[in-house]
C-alpha cells in the first residue's frame, strides 16, 4: 500500500500567496530571506511537534495538516487550548515571551510544518512593521478568544449552579399538583441568594433556560419541563 | 421526643454550629497565612482547588443550613402530626448533598496530590483543611446519611403513629 504522501509547499513565495498567514504581507525580498532561515518537515498524525516546558528554538508555521495545542488538567485529563491549521503559526507566545512552551503541539493529521529561526525571526519582526502588526494582531485575537472563553467558562459554572438551585428547591418543596411547578415561590433575589451569584445572572440564566424549555416561568413560579436535562445542567459529578 | 428526631436535632447542631463554623476558620486561617506569604505560580493550582473547595463547601452549606436541615428537622419533629403534610423528599435532597459531597472528596484527593508534590511542610493550613474534611466532615456527614437511610428504608420508628422509641436506644426496623 502506497503511504499517503503530505502535501508540501517549501517555497514560503508560493505558501504564503493568498494565505492567511501572517507571512503574506512581506515583499518577496523578505520571503526569499524567510525561505533561507527556515527548515521544513513533516509530522505524522499523533507526533508531537513541541512539548511543554521545553525552550523554543523558532516558529512554527503550518504548511498543512491540522495541530492540537493541549495540557493536562489537575485530574490529568487532557485539555484542548487550541487547534491550528495551514497557514496559522505556533509558538510564538514561548517565543517572544522569551518563556518555556506551556502546552502540547500534537499533529492531529498527517501535517507539514516549517520552523524558523528564531533570531532571523525576532529580527524580521523588529525590522519589519507590517510584520509587527500582523503579529500584534494575531496576539490581540488570540488574547480575545481566550477571555472569551473564561467568560463562557465561568457562565457555565453559574448556568450548573443555577440548575443546580432548582433541584434543590424541588426536592425541598415538591411540586404542584401539576406535577411539575416547584411548590415555593420565591423572588429571583432569593434565588440569586442560594446560588451565590448576583440577581442580574441568575434572572439572565433563568431567562436561558426557560428559552431552551428546561422550565417555564410564569411571575414567580417556575415549572421544570425537562428534568432529565435540568439534572444534566446542573452536572453534579466529579 | 423521638430518639431519631433527637438524634437529628443534635447531628444537625453539630455540623451547623460546630463543624461548619471550624471549617470556615480553617479556610480564614489559609487566607491569613496566603496574606503573610503570596501564593507563586508555583502553587497556583494548589490555590485554585482551595477556591473550589471553599466555594463547593459554601454552596453546600448554603443549601443545608437553608434548605436540608431545616426541612428534615420538621420531618421528623412533626412526623406524629396527622395534619401536617411535608413536601420534602428526603432521598432526593440526600441524593443532591452526596452527589456535592463526592465533588469535595474528589477535590480534596487533588489537593492532597498537589500538597505533597510541593513538599508543603506539615503543620502547612491546606493540611488542616484536608485533616477537618477527612477526620470530622466525612465522619459527621456519614452519621447523618445513615440516619437519613433509616427513614429512607421505613424504619418502623418512624412508622409509628405513637413512636416509643424515645431513649437514646438504637431504634428497630
Amino acid at each position: 500500500m502506497k503511504a499517503k504522501q503530505v502535501d508540501f509547499v517549501t517555497d514560503c513565495l508560493a505558501c504564503t500567496k493568498g494565505a492567511h498567514s501572517i507571512f503574506s504581507m512581506l515583499d518577496n525580498e523578505s520571503l526569499i530571506e524567510l525561505n533561507i532561515n527556515k527548515s521544513c518537515t513533516s509530522f505524522k498524525k499523533g507526533q508531537l511537534i513541541f512539548a511543554e516546558n521545553a525552550l523554543p528554538f523558532g516558529l512554527f508555521c503550518i504548511n498543512s495538516g491540522k495541530i492540537k495545542l493541549s495540557t493536562s488538567g489537575s485530574d490529568g485529563k487532557e485539555q484542548i487550548l487550541r487547534l491550528v491549521k495551514g497557514g496559522d503559526i505556533l509558538g510564538y507566545r514561548a517565543l517572544l515571551a522569551n518563556d518555556r512552551y506551556h502546552c502540547n503541539a500534537i499533529a492531529l493529521e498527517d501535517s507539514a510544518v516549517c520552523v524558523i529561526d528564531k533570531t532571523f525571526f525576532l529580527q524580521l519582526a523588529m525590522s519589519n512593521q507590517r510584520l509587527c502588526m500582523a503579529l500584534f494582531k494575531k496576539i490581540s485575537d488570540d488574547l480575545k478568544t481566550a477571555e472569551d472563553h473564561i467568560v463562557s467558562l465561568s457562565q457555565k459554572n453559574v448556568r450548573e449552579r443555577v440548575a443546580e438551585a432548582l433541584l434543590f428547591l424541588k426536592a425541598t418543596y415538591g411540586f404542584e399538583g401539576d406535577g411539575q411547578t416547584i411548590n415555593v415561590q420565591l423572588s429571583r433575589e432569593e434565588i440569586a441568594d442560594f446560588v451565590g451569584t448576583s440577581t442580574e445572572s441568575t434572572i439572565r440564566l433563568l431567562s436561558e433556560f426557560n428559552s431552551s424549555k428546561l422550565i417555564e416561568l410564569a411571575g414567580k413560579k417556575i415549572k421544570i419541563v425537562n428534568y432529565a436535562k435540568l439534572t444534566k445542567t446542573a452536572n453534579l459529578q466529579y | 421526643m423521638c430518639a431519631h428526631s433527637s438524634s437529628a436535632n443534635d447531628i444537625v447542631s453539630k455540623i451547623s454550629q460546630k463543624l461548619y463554623p471550624f471549617i470556615v476558620d480553617q479556610f480564614r486561617e489559609l487566607d491569613e497565612y496566603n496574606e503573610i506569604n503570596p501564593p507563586s505560580n508555583k502553587t497556583s493550582l494548589l490555590n485554585e482547588l482551595v477556591q473550589t473547595i471553599k466555594h463547593e463547601f459554601e454552596s453546600l452549606r448554603n443549601y443545608e443550613t437553608k434548605l436540608v436541615f431545616p426541612s428534615v428537622q420538621e420531618l421528623f419533629d412533626t412526623k406524629n402530626n396527622p395534619n401536617f403534610k411535608s413536601t420534602v423528599n428526603v432521598q432526593e435532597l440526600q441524593q443532591l448533598t452526596q452527589k456535592k459531597e463526592e465533588v469535595i472528596r474528589g477535590l480534596l484527593k487533588d489537593l492532597q496530590r498537589e500538597a505533597a508534590s510541593l513538599h508543603l511542610i506539615k503543620g502547612h493550613p491546606v493540611y488542616l483543611i484536608i485533616n477537618v474534611f477527612t477526620d470530622f466532615f466525612f465522619i459527621e456527614k456519614e452519621k447523618w446519611h445513615r440516619m437519613l437511610n433509616s427513614w429512607n428504608s421505613g424504619c418502623a420508628c418512624f412508622a409509628k403513629a405513637n413512636c416509643k422509641n424515645k431513649a437514646k436506644a438504637t431504634h428497630s426496623k
